[in-house]
């Protein structure tokens, strides 16, 4: 029952908040916060009988034999479970303050309690089906909070992109939906687990990863089906916290540690995600190095990390995969916030070259970014050291030197970029007064950047942040400082906690170099990024010249860059452009002019029919059409007369 | 008697309408949603109800006036009285009375096509369910053209039907067989496939199936809301229902020789009608055609031999009647209230109508297939029956119209719904109590049917034992 109301508590929120949300006008984000606290609450009451042998299960329905539907809560659930309702919590405390004044605040906290229940639902369903049913409920929570200020064209733009592209994802699950239901004839957990290399053969098990992994791709961001991530920027900053950095996306993660029995099966699948993780890990931290929107840099960033995550868990580093997830979840949210509480004191300014000097104006928005800064770049002692060494050093350990390779020079550019950001920001003088012209930004709309835009719109109301904003970024602190530590050394709390999971024990761990040893050369190429964006953004002299040099730094990216590689350009045309080309074909051409005109044809060259349809002008029809009804109308009568009653 | 009833009430209920003074036209629509929500409760209450035969004919072929329950009628008759309710409540303008009068005459004849057991009554009532369609098309005085296009369409259709029922009444020695296995009737080879073309030939036109599907586009732009709300969601499955309750049963080699021009023609309905449906300006086309694409997809259920994918056939059919009726209903409204259908010309009108703004997302969320609602459930049961059939690459082909469906979906939400509000557009208000309740029964049933369509699955896998031929 409990795990019930975790379950629904956030959906009953997302229901009253939808219907009331004119009555309760302010409260409406209190009441969608207490709720989502509650929920949280809740989960940690079920850690006891979470852990326990044999995990929670609560059966819901059944539509036919084999098809049950459940809830289940074991580790891996609960791991996930704890973040979305504990982080989640933060960020709709957070959205008190952001949010305040917006004319459609309750309907904010109605569509953030809905993902919390969606997201929910992902993870704790304990078969394929309600795994997809979350997934695509996440999927459209997305959808709502990207086009939450749908009066804008390019939020409703990207909100339908995201959409679309993770209809692409549950297709792929579809897919392997097929496969499981067509060998097996059930959907839970427990019975795909079990017919692993038995009713499901090695082939099979290689496809059914594929099909899952397009899904995972699609929420995941991973390239080629990551597009839909940078936009999904449009919605309010704290919908980019939760939902585009610290929940939804990782679920790509989660689909696969949840399926490690079967990529522990097929060392081809487990080849497939670690190169496509890390192809997604390298690629999204290049373009977060030329993005000059502060939520632009930290999407491509996010979609780097988790390209980290997807490589761990792809290649069967398991607990180092999910370890990374909870680790970006606090310093991603945490800098997503920060950012957000800078966002929101400029009135809506996201462009880092008009920003500058903020660390005397904002110290506490410069501590919070600082502090994630630090985590992500995996500075030693804080989280993401910790996490990001283990998935690093994972892809080493399950003999992937390639793989190793990417993962150490990516860590190199997030340093480089992350400081590159802070500098820009933080250092120098403010230059929210230069003109953009001298800044080298093109004063043209259809930019890749859209934060002017929004500026314009609303009035400009310089406002310093309200204290409650402050708050879950202070709380978010202590994790994004300290929870590595649960997993510092050989048998650290956080490997125990999954040992004996289904799947995770499998993989293979054969280095070729002492763990101490990569620690070392990931630190050096660290600070090597470090250095780099020191030089170029951080010296004195870079400081004082800053308006030329991001000019020319503006002006000279290269347009492969600017374009993010032109994914974009080629789906637009060859997906986006054809498909309405082909239909529209279709809708002027094929169907009036040839399968229309057939029909008239065949009709004419029957005499009989012919009177009819060439009579459509002239009103005889009409005596054909009745006398056809009534010759119906005869046969039955004479049917009816001369042998109904006859018997 | 309650069988009965349930055909011949709503028809004489809806004739006797024309006396009321138009004055009352008001108050003859309520009494008509009264009579639809009567009609929903009967069937509901009574499932078990017994059947009415009168002997009919003995020569050449035995027939009988023979009315009763089957699994599938069941619930073809419930979704019925459900959207004609629906329907009843949201019309209006100077025809309300004629309307609501024509749409009970369809329940009527409707109800007796699902309930009929004879297959020559099953005809007749095929022909007469065209008739209030067709009156309703004319008497709107400009739609004459798609009217009579309508009408020969299906009638060419009905005739090929009344000479398939004569062709299997004299073969078979009766027509008095649908929903009773054991009436095992021998047909040969010949004129087996002669007569399967008769049914199927009307049976594709009326669903329609591609390349039959020509009249309907027109017709569903012409119709008033209410009646293309019930011609989409019920009407569009009676070539269906005949497929499944007279084909499999009685006709089953036939209908596995017809498989591979089936699919054919099933999946090039799903992929056409899914394009046209994303280049479409005319939000009333955009529906039409997106129907032409999911009843394509039951096509293929019922010709899979699958008794997972009939029993996903069944759940799609009502879930398409439920969120199809629940489209054509809210369009209906934004048509009223901005006097325009054209997706461009559209825009903006989610800031001031939340309400309206909601029942259009709930619908097309449906039709679009999100998981947990009950497209999806159809969806995915008549798909992964398909593929454990042993059909895989037209299960797989099949999942490209989902990503499509959720393109024109949204594009149509989108387009009405957000972006800025266009100044020159009527301001009018936000859903009213009347429109709600049509709109809330059907978004109710297709939320449940989406979470546990058990009952609707257990229909048909019961209902697979009486059905010859499956695995």
């Amino acid at each position: 029952m409990m795990l019930a109301f975790v379950w629904l508590a956030p959906l009953a929120g997302g229901i009253l908040l939808w219907a009331f949300g004119p009555q309760l006008r302010s409260w409406a984000g209190p009441i969608g916060s207490a709720l989502i606290g509650a929920s949280f609450l809740a989960t940690c009451a079920l850690w006891g009988s979470a852990t326990a042998p044999g995990a929670l299960h609560v059966p819901l329905v059944s539509w036919l034999h084999g098809w049950n539907f459940g809830l289940q809560l074991d580790r891996l659930s609960l791991i996930w479970s704890l973040i979305i309702t504990g982080v989640g919590f933060l960020i709709h405390v957070y959205s008190i303050g952001y949010m305040d004044g917006d004319r459609a605040f309750a309907r904010f906290f109605a569509y953030m309690n809905f993902f919390v229940f969606a997201m929910l639902t992902l993870v704790l369903s304990d078969n394929v089906i309600g795994l997809l049913v979350g997934w695509g409920l996440v999927g459209l929570a997305s959808y709502f909070l990207i086009g939450f200020w749908f009066d804008r064209p390019s939020a409703v733009a990207a909100a339908r992109k995201a959409f679309v592209m993770n209809v692409v994802g549950d297709v792929g699950m579809m897919f392997a939906i097929f496969l499981i239901v067509a060998k097996l004839g059930a959907i839970g957990y427990a019975d795909v687990f079990a017919g692993v290399g038995h009713a499901l053969d090695s082939g099979t098990v290689f496809l059914i990863c594929v099909g899952l992994f397009v899904g995972c791709a699609a929420k995941s961001a991973q390239v080629p089906l990551h597009t839909w991530l940078p936009d999904a920027m449009e919605g309010p900053t704290p919908v980019s916290a939760l939902i585009h950095a610290a929940t939804m996306v990782t679920a790509g993660v989660y689909l696969i540690a949840r399926f490690a029995p079967l990529w522990s099966a097929s060392a081809e699948a487990r080849e497939m995600a670690g190169v496509i993780g890390g192809l997604t890990a390298i690629s999204g931290a290049v373009l977060g190095c030329v993005q000059w929107d502060i939520k632009r840099i930290l999407a491509y960033s996010t979609m780097s990390q988790i390209g980290y995550m997807i490589m761990g868990v792809g290649v069967g580093a398991f607990t180092g995969g999910v370890f990374h997830f909870l680790t970006h979840a606090f310093f991603k949210a945490q800098l997503f916030l920060g950012a957000g509480i800078i966002i929101h004191a400029l009135a809506n300014q996201q462009d880092v070259r008009r920003m500058g000097g903020l660390r005397t104006r904002m110290p506490f928005a410069f501590l919070a970014m600082l502090v994630g800064v630090l985590a992500i770049c995996g500075v030693p002692g804080f989280s993401g050291f910790f996490s990001k060494d283990d998935v690093i050093y994972g892809t080493l350990a399950a003999g992937h030197p390639w793989l190793y390779a990417v993962g150490v020079l990516t860590a190199g550019i997030t340093a480089y970029y992350m400081f590159r950001l802070l500098f820009v920001t933080f250092f120098g003088p403010y230059r929210g007064d230069v003109d953009a012209a001298a800044l080298g930004i093109a004063v043209e709309p259809s930019g890749p950047s859209v934060a002017g835009h929004h500026a314009e719109e609303e009035e400009p109301h310089h406002h310093a942040p309200p204290g409650l904003m402050n708050v879950p970024v202070a709380i978010l602190i202590l994790p994004t400082i300290f929870i590595g530590w649960l997993d510092f050394g050989e048998g650290s709390p956080w490997k125990q906690f999954f040992r004996g999971f289904p799947g995770f024990d499998a993989a293979a761990t054969s280095a070729a170099m002492p763990e101490l040893a990569s620690t070392g050369l990931v630190l050096a190429v660290v600070a090597a990024g470090f250095t780099l964006a020191y030089a170029r953004y951080g010296t004195t002299a870079a400081l004082r010249d800053a308006v030329a040099r991001l000019r020319n730094e503006t002006l000279r990216t290269p347009p492969v860059l600017v374009h993010a590689y032109y994914f974009d350009a080629a789906y637009e045309l060859i997906f986006a452009r054809s498909a309405r080309a082909l239909g529209s074909w279709f809708d002027r051409v094929i169907d009036p002019h040839v399968i229309d005109a057939g029909v008239r044809e065949v009709a004419i060259s029957s005499e009989w029919l012919g009177h009819l349809f060439r009579s459509f002008q002239t009103g005889l029809v009409r005596v054909y059409a009745l006398s056809l009804v009534f010759g119906v109308a005869c046969f039955v009568a004479y049917y009816a007369l001369a042998f109904g009653v006859s018997r | 008697m309650i069988v009965s009833a349930l055909v011949l009430v709503p028809i004489l209920f809806g004739l006797a309408l024309y006396a009321v003074p138009r004055r009352a036209a008001g108050i003859a629509k309520g009494a008509s949603a009264v009579l639809a929500a009567l009609v929903f409760a009967l069937a509901a209450l009574e499932p078990q109800a017994p059947d009415a035969t009168v002997r009919w004919l003995s020569r050449p072929f035995a027939a009988a006036f023979h009315l009763g329950f089957g699994p599938i009628s069941f619930w073809l008759v419930l979704l019925l009285a459900l959207v004609t309710f629906s329907a009843l409540l949201v019309v209006r303008g100077s025809r309300m009375r004629e309307i609501a009068a024509q749409l009970l005459v369809l329940q009527g004849a409707m109800n007796g096509l699902f309930l009929a057991k004879d297959v020559l009554l099953f005809a007749l009532f095929w022909d007469l369910m065209l008739l209030p369609v067709f009156l309703v098309l004319v008497a709107g005085g400009t739609h004459g053209r798609t009217a009579w296009k309508y009408l020969l369409y299906n009638l060419v259709g009905g005739l090929a039907l009344l000479l398939a029922t004569a062709a299997f009444g004299v073969l078979a020695g009766t027509t008095d067989v649908i929903g009773n296995p054991a009436a095992r009737v021998g047909i040969g080879a010949t004129w087996g496939a002669w007569i399967f073309a008769g049914f199927a030939f009307a049976f594709l036109i009326k669903t329609p199936v591609f390349p039959f599907h020509t009249w309907m586009p027109e017709t569903y732009a012409d119709l008033p809301p209410p009646v293309v709300a019930v011609v989409s969601a019920v009407q569009s499955k009676a070539g269906l229902y005949g497929f499944l309750a007279i084909g499999v049963p009685f006709l089953g080699p036939e209908m596995a020789q017809a498989r591979p021009l089936m699919f054919v023609l099933g999946l090039s309905a799903l992929l056409y009608g899914a394009f046209v449906a994303l280049a479409e300006r005319d939000a009333k086309r955009v529906v039409a055609y997106s129907s032409l694409s999911h009843l394509g997809l039951i096509l293929l259920a019922v010709f899979s031999g699958s008794s997972l994918a009939y029993a996903g056939a069944l759940v799609y059919i009502i879930a398409h009647g439920l969120f199809s009726a629940a489209l054509f209903i809210v369009l209906g409204a934004v048509e009223q209230r901005e006097e325009t259908r054209d997706l461009l010309r559209l825009g903006g009108l989610g800031a001031r109508n939340p309400q309206l703004a909601g029942a259009l997302m709930l619908a097309a969320l449906a039709a679009l297939g999100l998981p947990g609602l009950a497209g999806f459930a159809g969806e995915i049961l008549i798909l992964t029956g398909l593929y454990r059939a042993g059909y895989g690459w037209p299960a797989v082909i099949a999942l490209l119209p989902i990503v499509l469906a959720a393109a024109y979906m949204l594009r149509v939400f989108q387009s009405i719904m957000n972006g800025p509000e266009h100044p020159d557009l009527p301001q009018r208000r936000d859903l009213t109590w009347l429109e709600g309740l049509a709109v809330a029964p059907l978004v109710a049933a297709f939320v449940w049917l989406g979470i546990d369509p058990a009952s609707v699955v257990a229909a048909m896998v019961a209902g697979g034992a009486h059905v010859a031929g499956v695995r």
